[in-house]
């Protein structure tokens, strides 16, 4: 790709040559596949447009069709930057990426769900029926709501949805009687489509996912794409890009990213240690 | 080129036709209607495809953002081959923002759409292109070129199968109108055999099977019934004909059929009979019909003619024909247009003509009879009426109305309540049983008289008179006419009639009584007189006897003239003649003279007779004295006549008096038979003795009391009695007299009343010559001897024109006594002469003195107005004789007789030579 378009990297390097535009290289930003490509491409793009502003580095949304794919890239480092919580699974540690910011909103936690009306009153009642999960590669989603019910016994057959919307829309839609749910974007997809919903159990809470930066990406301007984010909730100008991408997938405040390090995802590290479940991708 | 179009047109059979028009008129129709909807379908797809690249360009960048953001550009690519294939889209490319380029272009389209179709209707491609971003980002341009081709395509096969429909309708149209005609055709032809043949064989006998369509079925139906019903109307036609001849023939109407354009006229035998003609030209001319009209009538009927050619009326004429043989026939000409042109000219006009003359001539008749009739009517001056029994009506006439004073219209309208309320309350009654017994049957006519109030409120007579003139099936009367005649004068008349005829047989009775007694009464004198004369001419009488004839005699002779003067007296009286003398009279002398006439007769009966006047012995009144003493005679002769013994009483007085007169009251009293109380009230009538018995055995002419009770009503008085029978009678004479002042003395005594006065008087003789002129030798006789015993020389001669010569004779007459009815030359007329020859010799004038039966004064007064001198009435009294020649002849020596000697029977009596 980059060799088809060579005369746009010409332009690019005349272009990063110029004062204002600081380091004039384009960086990747992957995005775990959680919504619809063009979803994400809504969300991010603005909030990359606003880095870049700030910082003159430009950021490319990248993402995948699946949340595999996306591991997949993560796990070869093919991204610059990265918004994923997989970063932290035992395979993807030799990519090495490092957490710069997290999430302003409160940890999240991983939940299984049945419609209000559902008869299904306890995780007990699961057993043996198909409960919905948004892919293998869920953390919050599957990995641990699954290995909480490994862990009681309780033997479900797991039906995956692609991806959060996809097993959110199946349970709404009826076709699985509970599901194992990221409880914000649960709380967000009850909210934008007027469903209520009964939480059968709930674990305990994880931060959301951090962005983390490639080894390879200078730290000067890991730094500067750190502190451009980490402030943008306080720049009238950066709130508007938050609330407007907010907006588009139903996110509720607090919006933004704190500047954060490693440390802050040291739980995520150590459910993978000990974690029964072994399909988690 | 369209004349010839319209030939080959005409020659085209019906089908043809239909196909023509029909398929033509689908073509046009369907081509139209295809253009038309392949044109709306074309702009239809511009606006879709238009539409379609919007909804496509609106759309496709949404469809590709996925892969966009994800930037699988073989995926991407897919997609894009796959959109090319999309029906509508002929290319398709994505051009990134980096400038990479993916493109895809539909397959070659194989289609058969060919390009005129594509140009006719104008079928473009378009192109747009529509940028793909997400969030903010730009990543490149879709650019898409849509073709209408496939849809063209559609139209293109919509067109083709339309017209395939449309030219398969053709067909369709082209075979269902030739199966249905050729269905309808056949009974048609049958329909126009069928009416050829009838035209043909000129009779509708032909009938139809019915076939074909409903109204195919329906028109032959229709037609089988037309050809009965022209059967029945052709049978009806010529069984109206066959009578219509007959008939024309029966009542000899003849016809005619003039065609007006080619002035031809038709007509029928019947029509040629009645003009008498033997060879009449079948077809002529409306001229040769106006030459057979007659002369006199012809302008008019042309006139009439004209007028109902030119109005719509139908012309009716009744006029004379003049036959073929000359005769004129009355007919009455009908007839009318049957027929006008398109302008509204007649073209043929049909007429009939039928022989009216007997009509016409009863007409006249009529005509004639009834104003005869009305003449008539007029004539009588009758009223007519005509009750209708049915509903009261009465019509009636003018001179009806008239007669009882009213207009007609006053009257109106006339019932028979009305008419009889008019009628005298008396007569209705019997008017109505008189109409009522005619109504049922009894009588040939009604007739009643009776009498109608007149509208000025007295009563009219009338007579009236009907029949029953209809009556109904029951016999009882319908109508009832009549008339009413005016009566009132004849009923005036009839009464007048009646009275006058009661008159009339009273007094016929009365008189032949009176004839029967005067015959007697004549008789009775005559055979004194006759017997005596016998006995005289018999000779040997002795003087004694002689006188005693010769007195019966003159006593006979009296009593006839006094019979002769009574009747006089009645007739004057009646005829209101009297006259009444004024003159101074003293009644004591009248009383006295009265009682002096009778006393003689009244001796010899052996009745006492006296007179007493209860007054002065010279008072004197003013009255007729002779009239007086005629009344007194009267009732003291009837008293002496009807006394057999006894006495008669006579008395005056006066019983009142008044400034300008007096009432003197006479009676005479009886003691004789009396009368009877019945009798008493015609006593003083004409003509009506008491009893006719008393005149035969009394005598008397039954005048005398009748002309005292005139001549007393004459002097303001009256006559009344009182009687008793065989006792006597008593009669009161009242009288008004004038108070006398000095008056000079009347005539003394009664002239020609009594006896007495025929004494003959002392005799003076004179000397001269007397001509008696008289053609009854008697009367000579008389005269002679009178004037030759008064010592006169007598000559005679007995008509006038004698008389006349002896005057011119120059005789030299003292006196010429003249009768006055003679042969040859009268007395007036012989007068006449006599004094015309006397005034023409100069002669002087010889007295002629007029001596005459006729003893009225008229007689005396055309005497004098003859040129006589004098008059003397016959039958002659010695003593007027003797005065006369006093007056006219000078007086001779004085030889006197008295009259007493001559009744007493002196020594000197009268003889009649």
């Amino acid at each position: 790709m980059r060799g088809r378009s060579f005369p746009l990297w010409a332009l690019a390097g005349a272009l990063w040559l110029l004062p204002g535009g600081s380091w004039g290289e384009t960086l990747s930003f992957g995005v775990l596949s959680q919504r619809s490509a063009v979803l994400t491409a809504r969300y991010w793009n603005p909030i990359l447009d606003y880095v870049r502003q700030k910082t003159g580095i430009e950021l490319s949304l990248k993402v995948t069709r699946t949340t595999p794919e996306s591991n997949h890239a993560i796990e070869r480092g093919e991204y610059d930057f990265v918004y994923s919580n997989t970063i932290f699974q035992p395979k993807m540690a030799k990519s090495n990426y490092q957490v710069i910011l997290r999430p302003r909103e409160h940890a999240i936690t991983g939940q299984l769900v049945t419609l209000v009306d559902s008869p299904v009153r306890s995780i007990l009642e699961l057993d043996g029926r198909e409960v919905g999960f948004p892919s293998p590669a869920a953390f919050v989603g599957y990995a641990v709501p699954m290995d909480h019910l490994l862990r009681q016994g309780i033997a479900v057959k797991p039906v995956y949805g692609g991806n959060q919307e996809g097993i959110m829309g199946q349970l709404k839609a009826g076709r699985v009687v509970a599901a194992g749910v990221n409880n914000q974007v649960m709380k967000a997809f009850a909210a934008r489509e007027g469903i209520e919903y009964r939480v059968l159990w709930e674990s305990a809470p994880y931060e959301n996912l951090p962005i983390a930066a490639h080894p390879r990406v200078a730290r000067t301007t890991a730094a500067a794409v750190q502190a451009a984010i980490d402030g943008m909730d306080l720049d009238p100008a950066g709130l508007q890009v938050l609330e407007a991408s907010a907006k588009v997938i139903g996110l509720k405040p607090p919006y933004g990213f704190r500047a954060a390090t490693q440390d802050d995802y040291r739980n995520y590290i150590e459910f993978y240690k000990r974690a029964l479940v072994k399909d988690f991708q | 080129v369209i004349r010839r179009l319209a030939r080959i047109w005409d020659a085209v059979p019906l089908i043809g036709r239909l196909l023509v028009v029909t398929s033509t008129a689908l073509l046009v129709a369907g081509v139209a209607i295809v253009l038309t909807a392949a044109r709306q379908a074309a702009v239809e797809i511009r606006t879709d495809l238009r539409a379609e690249l919007d909804a496509n360009l609106a759309a496709f960048p949404d469809a590709l953002a996925e892969t966009v953001v994800i930037g699988d550009f073989a995926v991407l690519q897919q997609l894009l081959n796959r959109y090319a294939g999309y029906q509508w889209v002929l290319a398709v490319s994505y051009r990134d923002a980096s400038g990479v380029v993916l493109q895809s272009a539909a397959a070659p389209a194989n289609d058969q759409v060919p390009g005129w179709f594509l140009g006719l209707f104008d079928f473009p491609a378009v192109e747009g292109h529509a940028p793909v971003s997400v969030g903010g980002r730009h990543y490149g341009d879709i650019h898409l070129t849509m073709t209408p081709r496939a849809l063209a395509l559609r139209a293109w096969h919509h067109l083709r199968g339309h017209i395939a429909i449309l030219l398969l309708a053709i067909l369709v149209d082209f075979f269902g109108i030739w199966l249905v005609l050729r269905n309808s055709l056949g009974p048609l032809k049958q329909l126009e055999d069928a009416a050829l043949s009838m035209k043909t064989a000129g009779r509708p006998d032909v009938r139809l099977e019915p076939g074909g369509s409903p109204e195919l079925r329906r028109v032959i139906e229709s037609f089988n019934d037309m050809v009965h019903s022209m059967r029945l109307v052709q049978t009806a036609v010529r069984d109206s004909e066959e009578r219509l001849s007959y008939v024309l023939g029966a009542i000899g109407e003849g016809t005619w059929d003039w065609n007006i354009a080619d002035d031809r006229v038709i007509h029928n035998e019947q029509w040629a009979r009645l003009l008498g003609f033997e060879n009449a030209p079948q077809l002529h001319s409306i001229a040769f019909l106006a030459d057979l009209i007659h002369p006199d009538d012809r302008s008019l009927v042309m006139a009439r003619l004209d007028q109902a050619l030119s109005a719509t009326s139908q012309y009716r004429s009744e006029h004379r024909l003049v036959t073929d043989d000359g005769r004129t026939i009355w007919v009455l000409d009908r007839a009318r247009i049957v027929e006008r042109d398109a302008d509204g000219k007649p073209r043929r006009m049909v007429g009939s003509v039928a022989d009216i003359t007997t009509r016409k001539l009863g007409e006249a008749e009529m005509a004639d009879q009834r104003r005869r009739l009305a003449d008539i009517i007029a004539g009588t001056n009758a009223g007519t009426w005509e009750w209708n029994s049915q509903t009261g009506e009465v019509i009636v006439n003018e001179r009806w109305a008239e007669m009882i004073g009213y207009e007609l219209e006053e009257l109106r309208p006339v019932s028979f309540d009305s008419a009889s309320r008019l009628i005298h309350p008396d007569d209705q009654k019997r008017s109505l049983e008189a109409l009522q017994r005619h109504s049922s049957g009894e009588g040939p006519y009604y007739e009643c008289e009776f009498r109608m109030r007149h509208k000025a409120g007295h009563w009219v007579w009338v007579l009236s008179r009907g029949q029953v003139a209809s009556r109904a099936a029951g016999g009882e009367p319908m109508l009832v006419s009549g008339t009413h005649l005016d009566i009132s004068d004849r009923k005036k008349f009839e009464r007048a009639l009646v009275e006058a005829k009661i008159a009339s047989e009273s007094a016929n009775i009365a008189k032949s009584e009176f004839l029967a007694r005067m015959s007697h009464e004549i008789r009775t004198p005559m055979n004194g007189i006759l017997g005596m004369a016998q006995l005289l001419l018999a000779g040997k009488v002795s003087d004694a006897d002689t006188r005693d004839y010769a007195r019966t005699i003159l006593n006979s002779g009296t009593t006839l003239l006094a019979l002769l003067n009574d009747i006089l007296d009645l007739s004057k009286i009646e005829a209101g003649e009297l006259e009444l003398e004024r003159k101074a009279f003293a009644p004591a002398q009248l009383l006295h003279d009265a009682r002096s006439l009778f006393l003689e007769l009244a001796r010899s009966k052996n009745v006492r007779i006296s007179a007493a006047w209860s007054g002065a012995e010279g008072l004197r009144y003013e009255g007729d004295p002779y009239r007086l003493a005629q009344m007194l005679s009267n009732l003291v002769g009837n008293a002496v006549k009807f006394t057999a013994q006894g006495e008669v009483r006579i008395a005056g007085r006066e019983v009142g008096r008044r400034a300008d007169g007096a009432e003197l009251e006479f009676t005479v009293s009886d003691t004789g038979i009396g009368i009877p109380a019945d009798r008493l009230p015609l006593l003083f009538k004409p003509f009506a003795q008491a009893d006719g018995s008393i005149a035969r055995e009394y005598g008397g002419t039954g005048l005398g009391l009748s002309i005292t009770r005139n001549l007393a009503n004459a002097m303001a008085g009256d006559i009344e009695v009182e009687s008793e029978l065989g006792k006597g009678s008593r009669f009161r004479l009242r009288v008004g007299v004038g108070l006398v002042a000095a008056v000079p003395e009347g005539r003394q005594g009664i002239a020609g009343a009594a006896p007495g006065e025929w004494m003959l008087p002392a005799i003076s003789t004179r000397t001269g010559r007397v001509l008696v002129v008289d053609d009854n030798l008697t009367n000579c006789i008389v005269v002679r001897a009178m004037a030759t015993r008064m010592g006169l020389e007598v000559a005679e001669v007995h008509d006038g024109q004698k008389a006349v010569d002896a005057v011119m004779a120059g005789e030299g007459f003292d006196v010429v006594l003249m009768d006055i009815q003679m042969p040859l030359l009268d007395g007036y007329g012989a007068t006449c002469k006599i004094r015309q020859w006397e005034q023409e010799n100069a002669r002087p004038r010889t007295p002629i003195v007029a001596l005459t039966a006729d003893a009225y004064d008229a007689d005396r007064a055309r005497a004098m107005d003859s040129g006589m001198d004098d008059f003397l009435p016959k039958p002659l009294k010695m003593q007027d004789l003797q005065s006369l020649f006093a007056r006219w002849i000078p007086a001779g020596p004085r030889e006197a007789t008295t009259p007493d000697q001559l009744v007493s029977g002196g020594p000197d009596p009268m003889t009649v030579p």
